[in-house]
């Protein structure tokens, strides 16, 4: 029979829209709320789970897993049907993944609150849920691939490549990532420990950001643009050249992250080299999606949908020009830590992703239930005020980042810093914080709207969950194997060609392992670098817990202006026990790594906890949030044991059955501790989580002898 | 050690694979047809009739 | 839908719905739509078609233009295609309930044409799955053979507007092209290996103080090896074989010094290596054999798709309709054998050079001669293969096969096969002629000096001589600069076979042009009556006396004259071969040949013209001439092209033109009429004997052995879809006036291949000083090779779309 009648799935898609809708909004107003906690810290509402360290997390997994990642499949389990000519394989199985998904997300939105968290940027979920989430990508997976495997078109336009990237990469990068070994249920340490745990991280951080937030994004970009614009995209060709570049150069930007790290030089310079080389095939896409909308430009005038079309490539034009940018070693040295990085990331996320799945949202809801969009009006108010909202946000934080960057290096005639003290260059920026916020809510705004404008369209009409189409079969007969439709030889094996994919990762990837995996090749290591003694190890993981890592980094610089401020660099070989790193992306507070001989033993225990428990008191107008309920919270010595234990097996030097002597060794340095408090009047419990982060911030950077003092405020 | 074998071994297998996927889709006329598909994939398909 | 917009727009009354062509006579309407006109029932048909199964998306996408309709013909065209031997010769796949067949579409031109054809199944019941291939203009249908007949497809086809490519040529299946796809691997393969040894050569570059790990190192190596391999063997082959070729041949071409300069990198990088000595040049050796790979395969690739490889077989019919004791069958063409009758109808070529049995007939021989009139041809005559036949069908007497009539012996005979394939000796082979063995000499006489003081350090110059000397970026600026010309030629619709003909073309001193179909417009003819002098009634008389004669000069006679020659004939009589008299109010009006009309009257006037001769009561009133009109612009370039090159020009019409062209050509043109194809061959071998080199310009099959025959052989086609005998090169008719600008392409490219080469040699001057002195350090040679060709190759394509863009100025300018 010549033709076959083929019923697409529409509700799975309906669902994915309704949820990509939902946890925007969630999202978004998080992003809003931590955008003026950064303000008035009383915003921070004096307990533990609307606390900034906590939520910020929450903010960045839902906006990136929530949000796009629901607009994702909302995109693929649309177009993936129409391309391939049949539904998706299996019901049952976009069911388990739609539910599986929201399920990981609400999981999420409890666990991060709670300070359960690995510390690790944008994989900070714990151990069961990173389980979760490998199993429904691999549903997500059999479905997707089953739907290839039995289309109705012998062609995989371009489109299906980059969502098989995704598919691929994705599951790679989350599975290396999440080497971790369990303490508890919630409590688990990276299987790398210092430059290696920096190298994976980043290694997936940068690629999450390109096979999460932009592959996809490229594929539906390929799928969505010609659609709407009715016309061919630009060059097929181009689009075939673009997906391999981009797919093989990405995996090997990652260290890109860690310049003038404590990452052997070489492997740097390779990050940056593949990054600056990313700009091709990055601006390749763009031109081609641009060029597409040559000659309908009257279009984009009248239609909503081809502006945020248009908005988004130029976004992610911009964000993939300026991106090799921060590559270059000198642009990096002012950008790095400032929140000119923020700025850098927002233009994509706000412009590339947002927009496009507005388009998206605006293009699919009336398609799926058969009707007009409500209001033509609202879409583009909600256009105009999103696109504002970015400007305002973005342009702020270009400001605040190069002023603080500046205000950073800047020295005295003299030779002396000039603002040694960090807060002058916090209170400097506050304004711009404010103007972002504003971006922010602007931007919330359009959103409502449009959520507004979308439950109207919906509104009383009937979903159109099943639609029956009629489809033409794909030729049976080869005239000649060898000639004719070979074309998709490659397309037409899916399988094939992910292993094909998994394996190009593999090669880049792996090759950034060389120096990460040779400790010995590359990693000095340093005679007087002991392990943590149990009660700190305890206080690091309170420090992760409260996510102090999102404000702090632990990463001094090779620079005379941080060498300074902080005092010695950061040495690769200090960090070969830290399970996970503690690096940080993101000094919105003062660099920690050397803030353990900042402040005397003696008072400065009472120093810290004074700032703990209320900072304003020991640095007026900081930022940083009160952390009063460390006073009294039990920092669960029980577990410690345990810890130690893994720790152990993780090639942590701890001597055997250390274990058992740990909980006595604990009690003496708390006892010291809380000895030295009460020099100060300060009444501290030793089991307190307050004593053992105390004993951690006055370990840390203190096992090399660092040459001189350095100043003190 | 094990893990520059272990490189080793990606590396070369990527090159195979890459090597026999390329040549795959050249000898079966990949790069014949780099313009019909992406006309093709803008019609809309043919909705059938839908009888209550 | 450029395809309409220059098409003439007659005088707009009504514009028809389905291919929106303006029309001004009475239009057809939809029995169904009442509201929609066409121009002709069959465009009625198929909107009524789309209409009906709800493919009117089909307007949408085409801006309300569908392919025009030609009037539905007689079926009986394609009944040859009921003969299952010929229908199965279509199929690329055969069995019981499916059958795949592939046909070469010209006229789709658009999204919409797409769109219809993919949904050719739902129109013809019986098609499985339509698949076009846009580039191609192919259309690959799946069908049911128990439904539907090929016959029934292609007439549906036809009947939509997409008639399909059906001739000789159609069922030699197509071989395809070894060759560019071994180049294809190869380009993987060196791109492949080029991609990763650049990766591996990072952390080398990149580490100042070294990559502090042996095991690194050394597992870099190793890999760098291994990556090597295959470049240096199978992706080089062709240079190696190549080069020793020429040397048997006792030649040095450009590929002895590339094949040394590989090998020599290759163990130059393998010694270090081993010896631990250095990092070799991987990564430049792997890049260099990848740029090699790419030059190579742009020069081969045509950008364009038009086949430059017709032969008589792609002009001959199928099949043609043998006449067995009174019935009718249909036949391939290639089994006709002398004594067989062929029945040839209106508008169908001649498959075999035949005896006429019926009475008369009028042959159209334009494309076959150039003599752009019908000739009449009476029982007896004979009927070249070719000719088509105009008015009714007529039966002839087949007296040789096809393969050995007058034209396409033309092509069977061994004499010609020997033409094809001439070797061209190109640019960069007669440069290395003189470089080769210098560098070689440099590089055994830079050994020889060192090896006085120290072997190693000879060695070593040796190799480096031999490294930087490799002339790749001389290999490279020829194919870059050629490839980047012919696509700015083809923009400019000279369509070249290959950028080799580029280099031919700047060597070109004579230009041998055809008259008809090349410097004139088949399709458009002046008519001249300053030698007819007849009142106006008396032009109403011819006039109505024409309007009954189907003689074709009569009827351009009929539109020529004014009035509407309505008048009563009473007495009409046409003599074949002769004219036409008819009495109309009682006045004798006598129209035809000259002998016909001055019987018996004194002989004068100008015998060589196509003329009519008119008389009213046996009083000659003179004559009317047709002429085929000159292409506009014509002069200019006749003049430019006299200035610049030696003009011949061969005619295969009778030389009535001759003043004219003296006139636009100047004295020193040499000019022949009354060729014959084998004369015209002829011709051109007769120069190439003094030692010219020669363009042949020209369009019918009667050109196509002197194109053959040619340094340059380029033909001429009204649009470049349409057949066009074999060439190295396709002008579009419009375009001939411009020719000696598109020459001149030509000659830029060598130009600009000189500032390359100049450049190439330049670098190579640096590098061999630093060679020869001994002192070459790796780094060097490292940043030379690839900078050299990376310049090259970018100045090469640059200046090609610079001055390129600078002709095309200078030729809107005259089209003002």
């Amino acid at each position: 029979m010549a033709e076959l009648s083929v019923s697409y799935d529409n509700r799975i898609v309906k669902n994915f829209a309704v949820a990509t809708m939902l946890w925007g909004i969630v999202g978004m107003l998080v992003g809003v709320v931590i955008a003026f906690q950064l303000v008035e810290p009383s915003l921070n509402l004096g307990n533990p789970y609307t606390t900034y360290g906590r939520i910020r997390p929450l903010h960045t997994n839902a906006v990136i897993f929530a949000f796009v990642g629901n607009a994702i499949f909302m995109g693929i389990y649309y177009s993936l049907q129409r391309l391939c000519k049949t539904r998706m394989f299996s019901d049952l199985l976009s069911n388990i993944h739609f539910w599986g998904w929201q399920l990981i997300i609400v999981a999420a939105a409890l666990t991060l609150p709670l300070g359960i968290t690995t510390s690790k940027e944008y994989a900070e979920l714990e151990w069961p849920i990173d389980i979760a989430i490998t199993l429904i990508w691999v549903v997500f997976g059999i479905n997707m691939i089953g739907t290839i495997l039995k289309r109705n078109e012998k062609h995989m336009y371009v489109a299906i490549w980059f969502y098989i990237a995704t598919l691929v990469t994705v599951a790679v990068l989350h599975i290396v990532n999440s080497f971790e070994i369990p303490v508890n249920l919630f409590k688990s340490y990276s299987m790398y420990a210092g430059v290696q745990d920096a190298l994976v991280q980043w290694w997936y951080g940068h690629n999450a950001v390109a096979f999460f937030l932009t592959t996809p994004y490229l594929g539906l970009m390929y799928y969505f643009l010609p659609k709407l614009a009715d016309r061919p995209v630009y060059s097929y060709r181009l689009s075939i050249i673009h997906f391999w570049s981009l797919i093989f150069l990405y995996i090997w930007a990652g260290p890109h992250h860690l310049l003038y790290s404590a990452l052997p030089d070489w492997a740097q310079s390779l990050g940056v080299v593949f990054s600056i080389m990313l700009i091709a095939p990055s601006w390749g896409g763009m031109i081609n999606g641009l060029l597409t909308l040559r000659g309908v430009w009257d279009k984009v005038r009248e239609d909503s949908r081809l502006k945020f079309l248009v908005v988004a490539i130029t976004s992610y034009g911009m964000a993939t020009f300026e991106g090799p940018m921060h590559s270059l070693k000198n642009v990096n040295a002012l950008s790095h830590f400032t929140d000119w990085i923020p700025a850098h990331v927002h233009v994509g996320t706000l412009g590339w992703n947002g927009f496009l799945t507005f388009a998206m949202l605006y293009y699919l809801i009336p398609k799926l239930f058969n009707t007009k969009l409500y209001s033509e009006k609202l879409a583009n108010f909600h256009f105009w005020i999103g696109t504002i909202g970015i400007v305002f946000w973005v342009m702020a934080m270009y400001w605040a980042g190069v002023t603080q960057g500046l205000m950073w290096k800047q020295f005295t005639p003299d030779g002396y810093l000039m603002y040694p003290n960090f807060l002058d260059t916090v209170t400097q920026i506050i304004p711009m914080y404010i103007i972002r916020g504003i971006g922010g809510v602007l931007y919330l705004v359009g959103a409502l709207v449009m959520v507004y404008n979308l439950i109207m369209t919906m509104a009383g009409k009937k979903l159109v969950a099943n639609e029956n189409v009629i489809v033409q079969v794909a030729e049976k007969h080869e005239e000649n194997p060898k000639v004719g439709y070979g074309h998709r030889v490659l397309e037409r094996k899916p399988v094939l060609f992910t292993v094909l994919t998994t394996v190009a990762i593999l090669i880049g990837g792996a090759v950034e392992f060389f120096p990460a995996f040779l400790v010995k090749s590359n990693i000095p290591t340093i005679s007087s670098v002991k392990p943590y003694s149990p009660l700190e190890l305890t206080g690091r993981d309170v420090y992760i817990k409260e996510g102090c890592n999102s404000c702090h980094s632990q990463l001094v610089r090779p620079f005379r202006s941080e060498t300074e401020r902080y005092g010695e660099y950061s040495k690769a070989g200090e960090f070969v026990y830290d399970h996970p790193f503690l690096w940080g992306s993101k000094r919105t507070g003062p660099d920690l790594h050397r803030v353990g001989s900042k402040y005397p033993s003696g008072s400065g225990r009472a120093w810290h906890y004074k700032h703990m428990v209320d900072p304003r008191s020991m640095s007026p107008g900081s930022l940083m949030p009160p952390y009063p309920w460390l006073v009294e919270s039990d920092a669960k010595w029980s577990v410690t044991p345990n810890k130690i234990r893994v720790m152990r097996n993780l090639g942590v030097p701890y001597p055997e059955n250390y274990e058992h002597q740990a909980l006595a060794d604990m009690k003496v340095q708390a006892d010291g501790i809380v000895a030295d408090l009460a020099l100060s009047g300060i009444k501290a419990k030793p089991e307190s989580e307050m004593v053992a982060l105390i004993a951690y911030l006055q370990r840390l950077g203190t096992d090399i002898q660092t040459k001189k003092e350095t100043a003190q405020r | 050690m094990e893990i520059i074998a272990f490189l080793m071994g990606v590396s070369l297998l990527v090159a195979g694979f890459f090597l026999y996927a390329f040549i795959k889709s050249v000898k079966s006329g990949q790069y014949e047809d780099d313009y019909t598909p992406s006309v093709r994939m803008l019609f809309e398909d043919q909705a059938e009739e839908t009888n209550p | 839908m450029a395809a309409y917009s220059d098409a003439p727009s007659k005088v707009a009354a009504s514009s028809c719905f389905h291919c929106g062509n303006q029309f001004s006579y009475q239009p057809i309407v939809s029995t169904l739509f009442k509201d929609k006109v066409f121009c002709c029932t069959g465009c009625k048909s198929v909107y009524e078609l789309l209409e009906e199964k709800g493919l009117c998306q089909y307007y949408d996408l085409n801006n309300n233009q569908g392919q025009s309709f030609s009037e539905m013909r007689s079926d009986l065209r394609f009944g040859f295609l009921d003969e299952p031997a010929i229908a199965k010769s279509l199929l690329s796949f055969d069995s019981a309930e499916q059958a795949v067949l592939s046909f070469h579409l010209p006229q789709m031109h658009c999204s919409a044409c797409i769109y219809l054809l993919e949904n050719f199944h739902r129109l013809v019941e019986g098609v499985l799955a339509a698949r076009v291939d846009f580039p191609r203009r192919q259309l690959r249908l799946d069908f049911d053979p128990r439904i539907l007949s090929v016959r029934k497809i292609v007439e549906t086809l036809t009947a939509i507007g997409y008639e399909p490519q059906l001739n000789m040529a159609v069922n030699q299946k197509k071989a395809v092209d070894k060759e560019s796809r071994h180049m294809l691997y190869r380009i993987g393969i060196a791109g492949f290996c080029f991609g990763n040894l650049m990766l591996l050569g990072f952390p080398e570059y990149l580490a100042e103080d070294g990559l502090n790990s042996p095991m690194i190192e050394r597992a870099i190596s190793i890999l760098n090896v291994l990556l090597i391999v295959p470049v240096v063997t199978y992706v080089s082959k062709d240079y190696y074989i190549s080069a020793l070729a020429g040397l048997k041949q006792k030649i040095l071409n450009i590929d002895v010094p590339i094949s040394l300069g590989i090998l020599a990198l290759f163990f130059q990088s393998l010694y270090e290596t081993l010896s631990a000595t250095g990092s070799g040049y991987y990564d430049s050796l792997g890049g260099l054999l990848f740029f090699l790979m790419l030059g190579k395969y742009l020069q081969r690739k045509t950008f364009n798709r038009l086949s430059f490889e017709h032969d008589y077989r792609s002009f001959f019919p199928l099949a043609s309709i043998k006449i067995v004791n009174g019935k009718e069958e249909s036949i391939n063409i290639t089994q006709l054998v002398p004594g067989d009758y062929v029945l040839v109808r209106n508008e169908e070529i001649v498959p075999a050079d035949a005896v006429l049995v019926s009475d008369k007939t009028l042959m159209d021989y334009s494309f076959v001669t150039g003599e752009s009139h019908p000739v009449e041809k009476f029982r007896g005559d004979i009927l070249f293969a070719g000719g088509k036949v105009i008015g009714g069908a007529v039966e002839a007497e087949v007296l040789k096969p096809a393969s050995q009539s007058y034209l396409t012996q033309l092509w069977n005979d061994e004499a010609f096969k020997k033409l094809v394939d001439q070797p061209y000796q190109n640019i960069t082979d007669r440069i290395s002629k003189v470089f080769t063995p210098l560098v070689l000499a440099l590089a055994i006489g830079g050994f020889a000096f060192w090896s006085i003081s120290s072997l190693p350090l000879a060695i070593r110059v040796l190799v480096s001589v031999l490294i930087i000397a490799c002339p790749c970026a001389l290999a490279l600026s020829a194919p870059f600069t050629y490839s980047t010309m012919m696509h700015r030629l083809g923009l400019q619709h000279l369509y070249l076979k290959n950028p080799d003909v580029i280099d031919r073309l700047t060597r070109i001193d004579t230009v041998v042009l055809d008259k008809t179909g090349t410097l004139t417009q088949t399709d458009l003819q002046t008519i001249d009556s300053s030698k007819l002098f007849l009142s106006d009634e008396d032009k109403e008389l011819v006039k109505s006396a024409c309007r009954n004669s189907t003689h074709p000069l009569s009827k351009l006679l009929y539109q020529y004259l004014p009035g509407n020659g309505s008048k009563k004939v009473d007495l009409f009589d046409e003599i074949k071969g002769r004219g036409i008299l008819a009495i109309i109010d009682g006045q004798e009006v006598t129209i035809g040949s000259r002998t016909f009309v001055m019987e018996g009257l004194p002989q004068s006037g100008n015998p060589g013209l196509t003329a009519v001769y008119i008389a009213i009561n046996n009083e000659v009133r003179g004559y009317v001439s047709f002429t085929n009109a000159w292409r506009s612009g014509l002069e200019e370039a006749a003049s430019l092209l006299a200035a610049r090159y030696r003009v011949v020009i061969l005619s295969g019409d009778n030389d009535s033109e001759a003043p004219r062209l003296r006139q636009m050509f100047g004295t020193n043109t040499v000019m022949y009429f009354n060729q014959s194809p084998s004369d015209k061959l002829q011709k051109i071998q007769e120069l190439q004997a003094q030692g010219r080199r020669v363009l042949m310009v020209g369009d019918g099959l009667n050109d196509a052995g002197a194109l053959k025959k040619a340094e340059v052989g380029m033909a001429v086609a009204e649009d470049s879809s349409q057949f066009s005998p074999a060439s190295d090169a396709i002008l579009e008719g419009a375009k001939v006036p411009f020719l000696p600008v598109l020459l001149q392409y030509a000659t830029n490219s060598r130009k600009i291949l000189r500032n390359n080469l100049m450049m190439s040699l330049g670098y190579n001057a640096v590098g061999l000083s630093f060679a020869l002195s001994g002192s070459l350090s790796p780094l060097v040679s490292a940043i030379m090779m690839p900078l050299s060709t990376i310049t090259v190759v970018s100045l090469a394509v640059g200046q090609a779309h610079y001055r390129a863009s600078r002709l095309d100025a200078s030729m809107l300018k005259r089209k003002k």
